[in-house]
C-alpha cells in the first residue's frame, strides 16, 4: 500500500457559476480520513473527483502514486479502488448477488468460480449473506446501503471512497457500519465524508472540514475539538452573546462562543469546533491562504 | 460484524482477473437475464403461437420457409429489440452510471458485452426454428428445407437485438425501443410491397396467396450476408459511441460492402435457365410429377411432396368408405403451384425481377392452360396446391365426385362478341390510358393478334359469332347433394362445425365461403356480394368452379348443409348403412332432396326468407339487392344448366 494513497494540489472545480471546489489541497495517508462539513461544502465533489468519476477543472490529483488524467493510470487506479456513493442507484429487479456480481465483473473478476467466492465474501461482510437472493427493490434503505457499501469492497481495494456511508442510517446500522469500515481501514486507505461529527470522532485519524469549496481544517479530531476549547461553557441562563446556545437535559444551557468572563467553560467536543469552524468566516479566510 | 479480507491480488494478472475478457463475462451475464427476460419469454409464446397458426390450415410445408420463420419470429424479433434496449439504457435508467463507470471496464467494453448478451437470441430463435421444422416434419411435412431460408428468422431477431441495443446506447431514454421497434417494422412494411425484386430487401420475404415457395427464386445465402452486414453496421454504429477506434470502423465497412453487395446480388433478375427451369415446373407439370397410388385414387405430384399423399388419401378414404365398392370413382388428385395460371404470371414476375421477361414466358404457360381446360380428361382430376388447400375442400370436391357431381365447368354460349371486341381482334390486347383531362389512349400490345382459340387454330370470332363461356352447373336440389355434403362433413370434423353453425346461425354468419363480408346487402356496389347472396338465398350450388381452385370450391346449398347438418346428429352406422344400401338411388340426378327427408324424417329445410332471417338480412333489402347486381353467371344469357 502506498503510504500517501492519495494526493491533490490547487482543485478547482466549476458547475457553470457555482464553484464547488476553490483550489483545495491536502495527501492523505492510511487509516481513515474524514471529510466534515455542511450540504453544499464540495464533499462529494471532491469525492467524485477523487473515484475518477470527474475531472478537476484545475489542479492536479494523484491517485495510489498514478495521474488518473492518463487513461492507462485511470484504469488501473480503478482497479484499485473502492467507491460508494451519496445517492447509489441500483438494478432494482436484480438480487443483492446478481447485482454485486455484476459489478464485480466489471471490475475485471472474470474468472466464474473466483468471482462468485468474493461476491459471497463481501455480501458477508456487510451482513447481508441471509438476504443474498432477495430483490434490490425488496430491501430497506438500510440494507441497500449495505449493497453498496459491499459493491466497493469488491476485489479488496487500496482506496475506499465512501460518501456519506452512515447517512440515512439509524444507530445500531450506524454503528455496524463504523466497526465494519474501522476494520477495513486496518490495511488501506479509507476516505469518507458525513455530516455525523461522532461518526468522524469515532472513526477518522485526519479530518478535512471543509465549508463553500474550501478546507477550513486539516487536523485530528481532537485538534477539531481543541479549536473549541475555552469556548464552550455552561450557564442556567441563555447568553445572547453567544454564537450557538441550546438547553441541555440537565436544565442549563450549553454556549459556543467567547466565554463571559467567570464563565464556567467544560471541555469541548468535536462537533464544537465543528460548529465554530463553519460558523467563523476568518477561519475560511486563514486556510485559504 | 466480521470482516474477512481477501487475499489483495495483481491488479492486473492476479487470481480471478482477466481484464481482456470483461466483455465476454458481461455478455455471458447479459444473455442469462436476456434469455429470461420476461419480454423474450412473451416474445417466445406469441411466436410459437403465430408459427402454429399460420401453419394451422395449410399442409406442413418444409420448403423456403423464410416467410413463415421470418414472420412467426416477428414477436421475438420486437422483443429482442426492446430488451436490448432495456440492457443498453439500464444503467441510465436506474443510475447505476456512477458505480459502473468507476470500474475498470471501459465504456466500450460494457457495450460489447451488451451487444454480445443480447444476441443470445439467436441461438433461441434457431433452437425454436429447429423445433418448428421438427413438428412440421412429425405431422407429416413435404418438400426441402433452405438452411439459408430458415436462418432468415434468427438473423432478424438478432437484427432487432442489435438494433434495440444501438438505441438504448446512442439515446438511453425509454421512448426509443419502441421507435426502434417502429424502425424494424417501416423497414418490413417499406421492402415487402416494392416493385419488382427490390421487395427481396424487406427483412422477411412475403407469401402470397397462390404461390409456392418451390417457384421463388432468389440466393438465400446472399440474403442472408445483406442480414448479416446490416447487422455488423449497427453494431460498428453502436460501438462508434465510445470514439473512432479501428473495429467499429471496419465493421461498419465490412457491414456496408456485405449489405450492399448482398441487396445488389439479390434484387438482380435471375438468369435466363433458372427461369426457364421454373417455367418449366408449372408449365410441364406431367413431366416433374410422381404418382402415388392408393385404392381408387391415384396422386400426382411433385417430388418432395410425396408424404402429402398420405394426409389427402387420409381425408379421401374417409369420404369413399361409405361408397359401395364398385362404384366408386376412380380419382385423380393433381398438385399444382396456383389456381389459375395467369395469376401465377403475375405471381412470378413479382416473386423475380422485373419486365417483359417474364410476363412473355406467360405464353410458356399454355400447356398448364391447356391442362386446365382440357375437356376430354377422364377422369377429370381434383386440384391441389401447395399453400391453402384444406382438407374440408379435399373431402367436398371428393364427396362431389364421388357422388358424380361434375367437377368441370359446363361450356355454355353466352351474349354476341361486341363490335370492339372483334375489331381488337387480330391486333392483340390492348389497354387504355385514360389521362387527367379524360382523354382516353388506347395502347396496342405487341404481343400479336389474339382471340379465343388462337392456339387450336380456329378463326378469329365475327359479327354474330357468341361468346362460349364456362360455367358451373346447378344441383338443383338432388338428393346426392346431401350425400355429398354428409360424406364429406363426416369425414372432416372442422366441415361438420362449419355445417352445424350453418344449420343453427344461417349461411350469412358462417366465414366459410370467403364471401361472408360481403353477404351484407348495404356493403356496397364495389363488391361481389352477389355470389354469396345467390347462393345463399337462392339456394342453388355450383359444382365446378370456372376459376380453378384458387377460389375454394362451395361448399353446399344452404338446404343442402342443413340436412346434412340433420345427418350428422343421428347415429353414424345407421346412416352409413342407409346411403350404402340406398346408393344408386339417391346419387341418380333424378332423385330430389325429398327423398332424403322422407328417409330419415328430417326437418325440411329453411325456405330463402328463413335463410335471410337466420342471416340477419332483411328480405326487402335482400330483393333490391339482387336487382343492383347481375347473375353470377356473367355475360351468359341462360340460366345455370342442372348438374347432370
Amino acid at each position: 500500500m502506498t503510504d500517501v494513497a492519495c494526493q491533490f494540489t490547487d482543485l478547482t472545480k466549476r458547475f457553470r457559476a457555482t464553484v464547488a471546489l476553490d483550489r483545495v489541497g491536502a495527501a492523505v495517508g492510511g487509516g481513515v480520513t474524514g471529510l466534515l462539513g455542511p450540504n453544499g461544502a464540495g464533499k462529494t465533489t471532491l469525492l467524485r473527483i477523487l473515484a475518477t468519476v470527474l475531472a478537476p477543472d484545475a489542479g492536479t490529483v494523484r491517485l495510489l502514486g498514478r495521474d488518473p488524467t492518463r487513461s492507462a493510470d485511470r484504469v488501473e487506479i480503478r482497479r484499485r479502488l473502492g467507491y460508494m456513493p451519496q445517492e447509489p442507484g441500483f438494478h432494482r429487479n436484480f438480487t443483492v448477488f446478481e447485482f454485486v456480481d455484476y459489478i464485480a465483473i466489471l471490475k475485471e473478476l472474470t474468472n466464474r468460480k473466483a468471482r462468485h467466492h468474493e461476491v459471497r465474501r463481501v455480501i458477508d461482510v456487510v451482513e447481508l449473506t441471509p438476504n443474498a437472493h432477495k430483490k434490490i427493490r425488496a430491501l430497506s434503505g438500510g440494507m441497500r446501503r449495505r449493497v453498496a457499501l459491499a459493491q466497493s469492497l469488491l476485489a479488496d481495494p487500496e482506496l475506499l471512497i465512501l460518501d456519506e456511508p452512515t447517512a440515512g442510517l439509524d444507530p445500531e446500522q450506524r454503528l455496524r457500519f463504523r466497526d465494519v469500515i474501522s476494520r477495513l481501514a486496518e490495511d488501506r486507505t479509507v476516505i469518507l465524508s458525513s455530516h455525523q461529527t461522532d461518526d468522524v470522532a469515532a472513526l477518522c485519524s485526519h479530518v478535512l472540514v471543509m465549508d463553500r469549496g474550501r478546507i477550513l481544517f486539516r487536523g485530528s479530531p481532537r485538534q477539531i475539538a481543541d479549536h473549541a476549547a475555552g469556548q464552550v461553557w455552561l450557564a442556567p441562563t441563555r447568553d445572547s452573546a453567544a454564537g450557538l446556545a441550546w438547553r441541555t437535559g440537565d436544565g442549563d444551557y450549553r454556549h459556543i462562543g467567547a466565554a463571559p468572563p467567570g464563565g464556567q467553560t467544560i471541555p469541548p467536543t468535536i462537533e464544537d469546533g465543528y460548529l465554530l469552524l463553519i460558523g467563523d468566516p476568518a477561519a475560511l479566510d486563514e486556510n485559504a491562504a | 460484524m466480521a470482516v474477512t479480507t481477501a487475499p489483495r491480488r495483481n491488479a492486473a494478472t492476479g487470481d480471478g482477473r482477466r481484464p481482456g475478457s470483461v466483455w465476454a463475462s458481461l455478455a455471458r451475464a447479459e444473455a442469462r437475464r436476456v434469455a429470461r427476460h420476461p419480454l423474450v419469454l412473451v416474445g417466445l409464446i406469441a411466436s410459437g403461437w403465430l408459427l402454429w397458426s399460420m401453419n394451422r390450415d395449410q399442409l406442413p410445408q418444409l420448403t423456403g420457409y423464410s416467410t413463415y420463420v421470418g414472420l412467426g419470429l416477428a414477436p421475438l424479433a420486437g422483443a429482442a429489440t426492446l430488451v436490448g434496449h432495456l440492457i443498453a439504457s439500464r444503467a441510465r435508467r436506474h443510475d447505476t452510471v456512477e458505480i459502473e463507470s468507476i470500474t475498470p471496464a471501459l465504456e466500450r467494453a460494457r457495450t460489447a458485452g451488451r451487444l454480445l448478451g443480447a444476441l443470445v437470441v439467436i441461438p433461441i430463435a434457431a433452437v425454436m426454428v429447429a423445433a418448428y421444422m421438427a413438428f412440421l416434419f412429425l405431422i407429416g411435412g413435404a418438400g426441402q428445407p433452405d438452411l439459408g431460408e430458415l436462418l432468415v428468422g434468427p438473423l432478424v431477431v438478432g437484427i432487432g437485438a442489435v438494433v434495440g441495443t444501438a438505441a438504448g446506447t446512442w439515446f438511453p431514454n425509454r421512448f426509443t425501443g419502441l421507435a426502434a421497434v417502429g424502425a424494424l417494422a417501416a423497414v418490413q412494411i417499406v421492402f415487402q410491397d416494392a416493385e419488382g425484386t427490390r421487395h427481396w430487401l424487406a427483412w422477411w420475404h412475403t407469401v402470397l396467396w397462390y404461390d409456392g415457395p418451390d417457384l421463388w427464386i432468389r440466393p438465400s445465402w446472399v440474403h442472408l450476408a445483406y442480414l448479416a452486414g446490416i447487422a455488423a453496421v449497427i453494431i460498428g454504429i453502436t460501438m462508434l459511441r465510445w470514439g473512432l477506434r479501428p473495429v467499429p470502423l471496419l465493421l461498419v465497412g465490412v457491414g456496408i460492402a456485405a449489405a450492399v453487395a448482398g441487396g445488389i446480388v439479390q434484387v438482380r433478375p435471375p438468369s435466363e435457365a433458372q427461369i426457364d427451369a421454373v417455367f418449366d415446373q408449372i408449365a410441364n407439370a406431367p413431366n416433374h410429377w410422381v404418382s402415388v397410388d392408393s385404392p381408387g385414387v391415384t396422386y400426382r405430384i411433385y417430388p418432395g411432396y410425396e408424404r402429402w399423399s398420405e394426409w389427402w388419401d387420409g381425408t379421401v378414404q374417409s369420404v369413399l368408405a361409405p361408397v359401395p365398392a364398385g362404384t366408386r370413382p376412380n380419382l385423380v388428385i393433381e398438385q399444382w403451384h396456383s389456381g389459375y395460371p395467369s395469376q401465377l404470371i403475375d405471381e412470378f414476375g413479382y416473386f423475380t425481377a422485373e419486365g417483359e421477361a417474364i410476363h412473355d414466358r406467360g405464353q410458356h404457360l399454355q400447356a398448364e392452360n391447356d391442362l386446365y381446360s382440357r375437356q376430354d380428361r377422364d377422369p377429370w382430376p381434383i386440384w391441389v396446391g401447395f399453400y391453402v388447400y384444406r382438407r374440408d375442400s379435399l373431402a367436398i370436391a371428393a364427396a362431389q365426385r364421388a357422388v358424380g357431381f361434375p367437377l368441370e365447368p359446363v361450356e355454355m354460349e353466352g351474349r354476341e362478341w361486341t363490335d370492339e371486341e372483334i375489331a381488337g381482334f387480330g391486333k392483340g390486347p390492348t389497354s387504355v390510358s385514360v389521362e387527367e383531362d379524360g382523354t382516353e389512349t388506347v395502347i396496342e400490345s405487341d404481343q400479336g393478334a389474339w382471340w379465343p382459340g388462337q392456339e387450336a387454330g380456329e378463326a378469329a370470332p365475327v359479327k354474330g359469332d357468341r361468346i362460349r363461356i364456362q360455367v358451373p352447373c346447378d344441383a338443383g336440389g338432388q338428393a346426392r347433394e346431401v350425400v355429398a355434403a354428409w360424406l364429406a362433413a363426416r369425414a372432416d370434423s372442422e366441415l361438420a362445425d362449419i355445417y352445424r353453425r350453418i344449420r343453427a346461425d344461417g349461411p350469412g354468419a358462417e366465414g366459410v365461403f370467403d364471401f361472408a363480408d360481403a353477404v351484407t346487402l348495404d356493403s356496397g356496389g364495389e363488391g361481389p356480394p352477389v355470389a354469396a347472396i345467390n347462393w345463399s338465398a337462392l339456394g342453388w350450388t355450383q359444382f365446378g368452379s370456372s376459376t380453378g381452385d384458387g377460389v375454394r370450391p362451395v361448399f353446399g346449398s344452404p338446404a343442402a348443409t342443413d340436412l346434412a347438418a340433420q345427418l350428422l346428429e343421428r347415429l353414424d352406422a345407421e346412416i352409413t348403412v342407409a346411403v350404402t344400401d340406398h346408393w344408386v338411388e339417391w346419387t341418380d340426378p333424378a332423385t330430389p332432396v325429398q327423398v332424403i327427408i322422407d328417409a330419415f324424417d328430417l326437418e325440411p329445410p329453411p325456405t330463402a326468407e328463413q335463410w335471410l332471417e337466420r342471416a340477419g338480412l332483411d328480405s326487402v333489402e335482400y330483393a333490391a339487392s339482387i336487382d343492383a347486381y347481375p347473375p353470377l353467371t356473367g355475360n351468359s344469357e341462360q340460366p345455370n344448366p342442372v348438374c347432370r
